[in-house]
């Protein structure tokens, strides 16, 4: 009998043998039962014909659609939705924001939602997730739906660069409901304050350091003002010639000469200039919140950052073309809004429809009309209501053209999917910690990265 | 007539003993037993959730055992994590509980501050910690700032990273120390008295009386304070997500990535049995070498 | 250990033998005491730092929060960061969510530990001590081991995206808590079970209406150590929830922060509100935490 009278030494020696036992006990009977029920429940989930539509009387049908979600992007949403509800009143499209922001917290709320079997019936995937997800099979392939409704898809007005990106193996995988390549955002009177003119088609790398380094600003140890964001090192890389995955998919390019230079530039940056903040700043004070207080010179983003930007009220703003590398070349990166429909939909049909309606013409002038990310479609950019729009601090309508300017003159790319991208983008990050913290050069650190990479692939 | 009074009220019992003892039982079979098993069937597996699942033999544990670092690098944190952590709170719980174990006015006050924070936890506690380590406008910088020292970047540093998060463990030191204090009251007053008479110095006393008499509820303190360090998790994703390059990699957290990041649901079902088992051989170790130093009353009076 | 209680000893040994001089005792029993004093509230002041300066930033400006030196008092003091955090997420939806899943566990722990804990401590059948000690080898188990299976099997029965993965298992018993309670239970005397059986009460009587009313200090550490792992729970909320409708404070809190700025002073805030009620509870029944405590970490 285990009582008082055992000591507790005994009782966890005890203790400890059972559980032992436990596992012992449980390694034993390895039935393979339950992976074959696994396979037959999808089996069962794949079965869901797209063509399956229901003969008896229609009920409405609710589809849903996923987001990350912000008070900004929740606003401008609406009217997009409420203008789907009188044009299908049989389909009730339900808005369901993740409410996180655009950031990994989203993929991982998405990726637990899709492995719980409750995604939502379209949704949205961020940069890094797009491949990883295609090669899980979670997306319904759309070619046979954009056959099937030419009308509401108008598929030729989007631009060759957001369809191509669409894709994975050449399946059309998502619609992209809106999409900018990055640029630089700056703040008109910080740059006037130091007389320095702004920043245009001709800038390159040097160029801005010279410019940040005259915008920071110090107060004792502290720097109360950068100069720059830090720059994105995938465009950085791609804009001085350096690749980061071979063709083939089969092997990482990361330690060439170009990609060492590229590297050495963003860690001179943060490390040697310090005019850039590094995660440390970062994670105390972002990049957006240090630009809207005017403590940031200027900073990398796409034009949906305006949705923040436009509600600035204390000084006057502007948007900038990429840098160019300091061999003159310039390559940004096309962020995708990629617009799926889940495989697991009960209802494939209303979800395309719902889809095909927030890539449409008019769901993405409903929403980008007030002043918020960047469309996809070729005919959008060339309304006037595109063209013209000014925020109150807008500096001029740069804001809005130097986006499709540089995707029309073919200097705008898309990240590639890879199936392992979640993996990829981990090493990578983990290792600019390294250059952002000085351990260890851009050199070994591009040695590093492609060590680990190769091992991935 | 009242044998078989008895014999049915035995079986009567043996009825009610199980009965009371099934929703146990259930919960057992459903959330324990069962997973455990299925978790051992996983680990053999490729299986990502959303797709069928491939027999692939010991291919996972190979791969965890031998070829991917994160695996060491992260029980490598884990255990300094544990190992730090733990001894730093008993000592100075056990510290703390012996300064109010001096009859001093007040206790029940100090006892509610030193306790305080030991009740509050989770993602709260976390977002207080970041912003207290915050490296130009945190608290901690702020007040080396104020006598004139720069102070580290803490989560930002991956020298500093880990360390803060020990120095962030220490603020639940109350937990323990209450217990320490409700163990020192518990110590019999003729002990002392005893040794008094034998002459006795204090640190004779203390050496010889009290640390022996408090070794059991050290002891436990210990072994729980180890298993649950091994666990731990919120702080390292909502403070550090694992960085600076991994100097915060726990093994829950790299665990968690495995499992809902990358979907390798096999893989990760090995790295949890990895934990298990690594937590059972610390555990182990620990109950043995208690033989040396633990020290049972029970035993003395032969219990 | 304590020059207080040498001091204790000190002075028994001095009336026992007439020797010290009554004025060196004093003072050297005034001068320990200082120094306990100082050094216990320099400690304090330590522990109680970090929420001083928690509450100070919640009522800051988001200006004030970067400001050097930093301000301790904040001037004016921004009331409103409360209500704002209530405006910028549905904050009361949390608070409302995270208290009914906590009520639910509570109710579920207490009641199913109890009755197992009474089928351990109070009858004897066969297989009992076998699967005590199956109990307590559990308590070594890492949750994480379970985690995925169980994560799979919720989503076979299409409960992801509900409450039932975190309370159900709340409800079928649970080693540290059953042991607790077993523990105080035996100290209960078995004469008072004999004495009701020969009145004719069944064993269901015996536990609702001997043990029962006779453990409240331990259903009531039972019941707080429940309610602060329930509320404060993160991982079980972050893999099973995800409509933000269903969000608790825990999640709501990490979502906060995620939004791509670094409002500290509303973080803080939020902080603040979702610890209250770990706080009050803390403050009105500080004597079953610390019975709870001690009960399971000395007695055990």
């Amino acid at each position: 009998m285990v009582s008082k009278g055992l000591t507790r030494r005994a009782l966890l020696l005890k203790v400890s043998l059972g559980a032992v036992g436990v596992a012992v006990a449980s390694c034993g009977p390895a039935s393979k039962p339950e992976p074959t029920k696994a396979v037959e429940e999808q089996a069962k989930a794949t079965q869901v014909a797209p063509e399956q539509t229901p003969l008896a009387p229609k009920e409405k049908v609710t589809v849903k659609f996923m987001v990350p979600g912000s008070q900004q992007e929740d606003a401008d949403f609406k009217p997009v939705f409420d203008a789907f509800a009188e044009k299908y009143p049989d389909i009730n499209g339900v808005y369901a924001p993740a409410g996180t922001g655009y950031t990994p917290e989203y993929d991982e709320k998405l990726m637990t939602m899709l492995a719980g079997g409750v995604a939502p019936d379209v949704f949205k995937t961020l940069f890094g997730k797009f491949g990883v997800l295609g090669a899980m099979g979670v997306y319904l392939p759309l070619d046979d739906y954009v056959a099937a409704y030419p009308e509401i898809t108008d598929f030729e007005d989007f631009f060759e660069n957001h369809v191509q990106g669409c894709r994975i193996q050449g399946k059309l995988m998502a619609l992209p409901n809106d999409g900018a390549p990055e640029a630089i955002w700056y703040n008109v009177d910080l740059f006037q304050a130091e007389g320095i003119e702004f920043p245009n088609w001709d800038w390159t790398w040097d160029r801005m350091t010279e410019a940040a380094t005259r915008l920071t600003k110090k107060e004792g140890d502290i720097t109360v003002q950068y100069g720059v964001g830090h720059p994105f090192w995938l465009e950085t890389i791609w804009s001085n010639g350096g690749e980061v995955i071979s063709e083939d998919g089969k092997k990482c390019l990361l330690d060439s000469p170009e990609v060492v230079e590229a590297l050495t530039w963003m860690q001179d940056l943060v490390v040697r200039h310090k005019v850039s903040p590094g995660p440390q700043a970062l994670s105390e004070l972002s990049e957006t919140d240090r630009f809207t207080t005017g403590k940031l010179g200027a900073y990398y983003g796409v034009r949906g950052a305006l949705g923040t930007l436009r509600s600035i009220q204390s000084f006057d703003f502007d948007a900038a073309p990429m840098l160019k590398s300091n061999k003159g070349k310039r390559v940004t990166r096309l962020l995708i809004g990629w617009t799926s429909v889940w495989k697991g939909t009960k209802h494939p049909d209303e979800a395309y429809k719902l889809a095909a309606w927030i890539c449409s013409r008019e769901g993405q002038r409903l929403r980008i009309s007030r002043g918020y990310a960047h469309p996809s479609r070729k005919s959008l950019v060339q309304e006037d209501w595109y063209r013209n729009y000014k925020c109150d601090r807008c500096h001029s309508t740069n804001v809005n053209m130097v986006f499709p300017q540089m995707l029309l003159n073919g200097e705008a790319r898309a990240w590639p999917p890879y199936p392992k991208e979640g993996e990829i983008l981990r090493v990578i990050n983990t290792q600019l910690d390294h250059l952002w913290d000085g351990s260890k050069s851009a050199e070994q650190v591009a040695r590093d990265m492609t060590a680990e990479i190769d091992q991935l692939l | 007539m009242r044998s078989v009074k008895r014999s049915s009220l035995r079986r009567r019992e043996e009825v009610a003993g199980w009965l009371f003892a099934l929703p146990w039982i259930v919960g057992f079979l459903a959330f324990t037993a069962g997973p455990m098993t299925a978790s051992a069937v996983f680990a053999f597996t490729d299986w990502n959730i959303m797709q069928p699942m491939h027999w692939t033999g010991f291919d996972n544990i190979k791969r965890a055992l031998t070829r991917d670092p994160l695996v060491w690098q992260s029980l490598k944190v884990t255990t300094i994590y544990a190992f730090v952590s733990v001894p730093l709170q008993i000592v100075l719980g056990f510290a703390i509980a012996l300064l109010l174990n001096t009859d001093i006015r007040g206790l029940q006050y100090y006892r509610t501050v030193y306790y305080l924070p030991a009740v509050l936890s989770g993602v709260a506690v976390s977002l207080l910690w970041r912003w207290v380590y915050a490296p130009d406008f945190g608290l901690i910088n702020s007040l080396l700032a104020s006598v004139g020292i720069r102070g580290p970047g803490w989560l930002g540093d991956s020298r500093w990273a880990l360390p803060a998060l020990i120095g962030m463990s220490l603020w639940h030191v109350g937990g323990p120390m209450v217990v320490y204090l409700a163990g020192l009251q518990g110590v019999p007053t003729d002990l002392y008295e005893a040794a008094e008479v034998d002459g006795a110095s204090w640190g004779m006393r203390f050496w010889h009386i009290t640390i022996p008499m408090m070794t059991p509820v050290l002891f436990y303190q210990l072994v729980t304070g180890i298993i649950n360090a091994l666990q731990v998790f919120t702080q390292a994703l909502i403070m550090t997500d694992g960085g600076p390059h991994n100097a915060t990699l726990f093994f829950m957290l790299y665990l968690y990535r495995n499992a809902f990041d990358y979907f390798k649901m096999g893989y990760a079902s090995v790295l949890a049995w990895i934990l298990f088992f690594y937590i059972l051989l610390l555990t182990v170790l620990v109950v043995r070498s208690s033989r040396f130093w633990v020290f049972y009353v029970g035993e003395v009076r032969g219990r | 250990m304590s020059k207080g209680t040498s001091v204790a000893i000190e002075r028994r040994r001095a009336e026992k033998y007439g020797r010290a001089p009554r004025l060196t005792r004093r003072a050297r029993r005034t001068f320990t005491a200082v120094v306990v004093h100082g050094v216990l509230l320099l400690g304090a002041v330590f522990l109680m730092i970090p929420l001083a300066w928690m509450f100070s930033t919640s009522l800051k400006s988001l200006g004030a929060v970067f400001s050097i030196p930093p301000q301790w008092v904040p001037d004016p003091p921004h009331w409103e960061n409360y209500v704002e955090v209530f405006r910028v997420v549905p904050f009361g939806r949390y608070v409302y969510n995270t208290a009914f899943i906590t009520v639910l566990d509570v109710v579920g722990k207490v009641l199913s530990c109890s009755l197992v804990a009474f089928s351990f401590a109070r009858l004897r059948w066969r297989g009992r001590d076998a699967m005590f000690v199956l109990m307590l080898a559990t308590m070594m188990l890492p949750p994480q081991v379970t985690l995925i299976p169980q994560f799979a099997l919720y989503r076979e029965l299409g409960w992801i995206d509900t409450y039932l993965p975190l309370v159900l298992p709340n409800w079928f018993g649970g080693p540290f808590l059953t042991f607790l309670l077993r523990q105080f239970f035996m100290t209960i005397p078995v004469e008072l079970d004999d004495a009701a059986r020969i009145d004719g009460a069944s064993f269901f009587d015996i536990y609702s209406r001997v043990i029962l009313p006779l453990s409240r200090p331990a259903l009531a550490a039972v019941a707080i150590f429940m309610f602060n792992s329930s509320w404060n729970d993160f991982l079980g909320p972050l893999i099973y929830l995800h409509s933000q409708s269903n969000y608790t404070l825990a999640l709501g809190l990490r979502s906060f922060q995620n939004q791509d700025y670094t409002a500290w002073h509303l973080l803080m805030a939020a902080s603040l509100v979702s610890m209250i009620p770990v706080l009050a509870v803390f403050f009105f029944a500080q004597k079953y935490f610390i019975q709870g405590i001690v009960f399971t970490g000395i007695k055990g």
